[in-house]
C-alpha cells in the first residue's frame, strides 16, 4: 500500500504545528499553540474487520470505512492519529474512557447506543447465508434443520444464527477463516455480509461459485462511534459525512473495495479446466451406471419424503398467511381509531361554527357571520384531503409499481411550479445538490414523495424568508447489481426533536403546533412509498440545526428481498 | 360571587374559540386561560402559587404536539402540590381504551367535544356549576 500524500503532508502538518512527534497510539489532542492557529487532532481507535478496517502489510491502516473517515476529517480539516487493538470490546472501552476519540466502522446496535453516539451511517451491511451453488437446492425452503452454519465470534448477528432451529453453528476468528471452511466444505453455510463475503472471496481467489438463501437476517449500518455526549462532533461529521456521501469520492472508494473482480477464466484455468471435466465425466459414467440401480429403490422413499415435506411446508405457508392477516387487522384498527378521531375533529369545528352562523344571521351580527363561515370552509377543505390523503394511502398498498427513469431535475422542475406560491409566500429557495441527475423509480410515486418533503420544508423548515431548501440524490450500489437511491430534502430551520423522530412518520402526527395545515399523513405516504420501493424513509435533525429527511429506494422490482430494517 | 378559573390545553384554535364562545354564554362569571400544549401549560401550573393564582379546574384535550394530553395529566397528578388541581379531559376521542386510560391516570373527569355549539354551552354550563359546589380551592 503507498502512503498517501495527503495523509504525509498532515503529517508535516502535525508536527510543524504541534512541535512534537506524532507517534500512532500515543498522541494527544494537539496542545493549543498561541502562535498558529489549532488544528485539530483526534484519535483513531480500530480493529482488524478488512474490508472496513485493517492494519495493510505495509503497517497503515486502510480498508473502506477507514478511508471515507479520513474523507470525513479531511473535509473538516481533522487530523487524525492511529491506534490498532485487537477487539471491538477493546476499541470501544477505549473511546468510553476517553483514551480515543473515534472508531470509523462500528455496527449501531441498541447495547452499543447505550455507551456510543453514533453518525450517521458510513455503510451498510446485509448479512445473509452464503452457500454453493451446488448445494443452493438443499435449502431452497429455508429449512436449515441440520445444516452447519458458520458465523464470525461475536459478529452482531450472533442471537439471528443461534435462533434457527436444528441448526449446527460453527464460531470462526474472522471472515477470511469463515469463507476458506465453506469453500472446503467443512461447513454447509457461511453467515457474513454481502459486500464482505464478496472481498473475501476475491482476496483468497477463489471464484465465486456461492448464492445467496432467503432474504438478509440483518441489516448493521457501519458509522462512525464516539463517546457518549459529543453531539456537536456527531453533528459536524454527519455534515462532512452528506457532503463525502453525495460526491464522486464514495463511488470511487467503493469501487476500489467493492467493485467487480478481475476476470476469472484465463487461459491456463481454461486448459485445466477441460482436463478436470474430462476426467470427472469418466468417473461420473462409471457412477451414474452404478447409481441407475439404486435409485429406483431411493425413488420410493424420496416421494414419501416429498409429500411430507410438501404437507409441512403448506402448514408453514398457512401459518404464515395467518400471521399477515392478523397484522393487517391490527394496523387497520389502529388507523380507523386515529381517523375517527381526526376526522372527529374538524366535524366539531364545522357543526359549532354552524351553529354560531344560524345565530349571528338571525342577530344580524354580519362580522361574526363571516367569521364562523370562513372557518366551516377551512374545516370542510381539510376532512376532503384528508379523505383524499387516506384514498391515496390505500392506492399505494395496491398499485403495481411504474418503474422508469426518472429525472430528478425535471421532477423539481415540477414540484418548484406547483408550490410556487408557497415557496414565494414563505421566500424560500428550492435549490438542486449533487450529482445524481437520474434514477429508476416510479416517476409519480417519487414526485409526490419529494412534493410532500418540499412541502414540510416550506412549512417547518423556513420560519423566515430567505432561506434555502435542499433536494439532492446519491446512489450506492450492492455487489450484486442492485443499486439504492438516497434523496434528501434539507432545510435549515428550527429542527425536530429527537424523541418525535419516529413519531412524525405515523398517520396524523404534526411536527408543531399553530397555524400549519396539510392532512396529517405526508409522511406517512412518504414511508409508504419508500417501502414499496423496498427501501425506508427517515429523518436526521436535531433543535436548531434544521432537518434533513431521507428516503432511499432500491432499484429493482425486489421490492420484497430487504425484509427487516430495524437493524 | 368567586369565579373560577380553568386552564384550557387545547392546540386546536377553532375549538379554542368554540369553547371561550361557550363560557360567554355561562351566567356564572368565570375566567378562561388558554394554551396551545403541555409545555405552556405546565409552565403556568408550577410557578409558586402565592405569586398568581394558579387554575381550579384544567381542561384537557389528548391530542397535542410533544407531550400529549395524558403525559401531562400523570405530570400533574405526580406532583406533590398540583395533584389535588382537578382535570378534565376535553377531547374528541370516544374511544373507551383512552377513557380508561385516562381515569386510570388520575383524570377527574372526562368529556367527549359535542358535536354542536348549543351543546357545548350546555355541557361548559354544567360543567362550572359543578365546580363551583366541590371546589375548595386550597390557596
Amino acid at each position: 500500500m503507498v502512503i498517501r500524500p495527503i495523509r504525509l503532508i498532515f503529517g508535516l502538518l502535525i508536527i510543524f504545528f504541534s512541535g512534537t512527534i506524532a507517534v500512532p497510539g500515543q498522541v494527544g489532542r494537539a496542545p493549543p499553540s498561541p502562535a498558529a492557529p489549532a488544528l485539530r487532532m483526534l484519535r483513531l481507535v480500530y480493529t482488524d474487520y478488512p474490508p472496513f478496517t485493517f492494519q495493510a502489510p505495509d503497517g497503515q491502516p486502510t480498508g473502506f470505512s477507514m478511508e471515507i473517515a479520513q474523507q470525513v476529517a479531511k473535509h473538516r480539516g481533522i487530523a487524525l492519529s492511529y491506534r490498532r487493538v485487537d477487539s471491538i470490546e477493546a476499541a470501544i472501552a477505549a473511546i468510553t474512557s476517553g483514551a480515543a476519540d473515534l472508531h470509523p466502522a462500528l455496527a449501531q446496535t441498541p447495547d452499543r447506543a447505550q455507551a456510543l453516539a453514533f453518525t450517521a451511517p458510513i455503510a451498510q451491511s446485509f448479512t445473509t447465508l452464503h452457500v454453493a451453488v451446488t448445494d443452493s437446492a438443499r435449502f431452497r425452503n429455508r429449512n436449515l434443520a441440520g445444516a452447519t452454519i458458520g458465523f464470525v465470534s461475536k459478529s452482531a448477528t450472533e442471537p439471528q444464527v443461534r435462533a434457527i432451529p436444528g441448526a449446527v453453528v460453527v464460531e470462526f476468528p474472522n471472515n477470511a477463516a469463515l469463507v476458506a471452511a465453506l469453500a472446503a466444505r467443512q461447513i454447509d453455510l457461511a453467515l457474513c455480509g454481502e459486500d464482505v463475503f464478496a472481498y473475501t472471496l476475491n482476496q483468497l481467489g477463489l471464484p465465486n461459485r456461492y448464492t445467496q438463501i432467503g432474504d438478509p437476517l440483518r441489516r448493521l449500518d457501519l458509522s462512525i462511534a464516539l463517546a457518549k455526549g459529543q453531539s456537536p462532533l456527531v453533528a459536524e461529521l454527519n455534515v462532512a459525512i452528506h457532503d463525502v456521501l453525495i460526491q464522486e469520492t464514495y463511488s470511487n472508494i467503493y469501487k476500489k473495495w467493492f467493485g467487480p473482480p478481475p476476470p476469472f477464466w484465463t487461459a491456463q484455468r481454461i486448459v485445466l479446466a477441460s482436463a478436470v471435466f474430462l476426467v470427472s465425466v469418466i468417473i461420473v459414467s462409471g457412477f451414474l451406471i452404478f447409481r441407475q440401480r439404486e435409485s429406483a429403490r431411493q425413488l420410493v422413499l424420496a416421494q414419501t419424503r416429498d409429500n411430507e415435506r410438501l404437507a409441512l411446508e403448506q402448514a408453514e405457508q398457512l401459518a404464515k398467511s395467518n400471521a399477515e392477516l392478523a397484522q393487517k387487522n391490527a394496523e387497520l384498527e389502529t388507523l380507523v381509531r386515529v381517523v375517527s378521531h381526526d376526522l372527529r375533529s374538524p366535524m366539531v369545528t364545522v357543526r359549532g361554527f354552524a351553529e354560531m352562523l344560524d345565530e349571528a344571521l338571525t342577530s344580524g351580527n354580519l362580522a361574526v357571520a363571516t367569521d364562523a363561515s370562513r372557518r366551516i370552509l377551512r374545516s370542510t377543505a381539510r376532512l376532503g384531503e384528508i379523505t383524499d390523503d387516506l384514498i391515496d394511502i390505500s392506492r399505494i398498498e395496491r398499485s403495481e409499481l411504474d418503474i422508469t427513469e426518472v429525472d430528478l431535475a425535471g421532477l423539481l422542475e415540477s414540484v418548484r411550479h406547483m408550490l410556487e406560491s408557497q415557496l414565494a409566500q414563505a421566500g424560500a429557495r428550492l435549490i438542486l445538490a449533487g450529482d445524481v441527475s437520474s434514477f429508476r423509480a416510479d416517476a409519480r410515486k417519487t414526485m409526490r414523495v419529494v412534493l410532500n418533503l418540499v412541502s414540510n420544508a416550506i412549512k417547518y423548515g423556513c420560519p423566515e424568508p430567505g432561506m434555502t431548501i435542499e433536494v439532492s440524490a446519491a446512489q450506492f450500489h450492492l455487489t450484486d447489481g442492485r443499486s439504492i437511491t438516497r434523496i434528501c430534502v434539507a432545510d435549515h430551520g428550527p429542527g425536530i426533536d429527537a424523541a418525535m423522530h419516529r413519531d412524525i412518520f405515523g398517520v396524523f402526527v404534526r411536527a408543531g403546533p399553530g397555524p400549519h395545515s396539510g392532512s396529517g399523513l405526508g409522511l406517512a405516504i412518504v414511508e409508504k412509498i419508500a417501502q414499496r420501493h423496498g427501501g425506508r424513509a427517515w429523518v436526521e435533525s436535531s433543535p436548531g440545526r434544521g432537518a434533513a429527511f431521507y428516503v432511499e429506494f432500491l432499484d429493482t422490482g425486489l421490492a420484497d428481498t430487504l425484509g427487516d430494517h430495524a437493524a | 360571587m368567586m369565579r373560577i378559573r380553568y386552564l384550557l390545553v387545547e392546540d386546536n384554535q377553532d375549538h379554542a374559540d368554540l369553547i371561550r364562545a361557550a363560557f360567554e354564554k355561562v351566567p356564572e362569571p368565570t375566567l378562561l386561560a388558554h394554551v396551545h400544549d403541555g409545555e405552556a401549560a405546565m409552565a403556568i401550573l408550577r410557578p409558586p402559587a402565592i405569586a398568581h393564582p394558579r387554575p381550579d379546574v384544567v381542561l384537557l384535550d389528548i391530542n397535542l404536539p410533544r407531550m400529549n394530553g395524558f403525559q401531562l395529566l400523570r405530570a400533574i397528578k405526580a406532583d406533590q402540590s398540583l395533584r389535588r388541581t382537578p382535570v378534565v379531559m376535553l377531547t374528541t376521542s370516544r374511544a373507551s381504551r383512552d377513557v380508561r386510560e385516562a381515569y386510570e391516570s388520575g383524570a377527574n373527569g372526562y368529556v367527549c367535544k359535542p358535536n354542536g355549539y348549543s351543546e357545548l354551552c350546555r355541557m361548559v354550563g354544567t360543567l362550572t356549576d359543578y365546580w363551583s359546589r366541590v371546589n375548595v380551592n386550597p390557596y
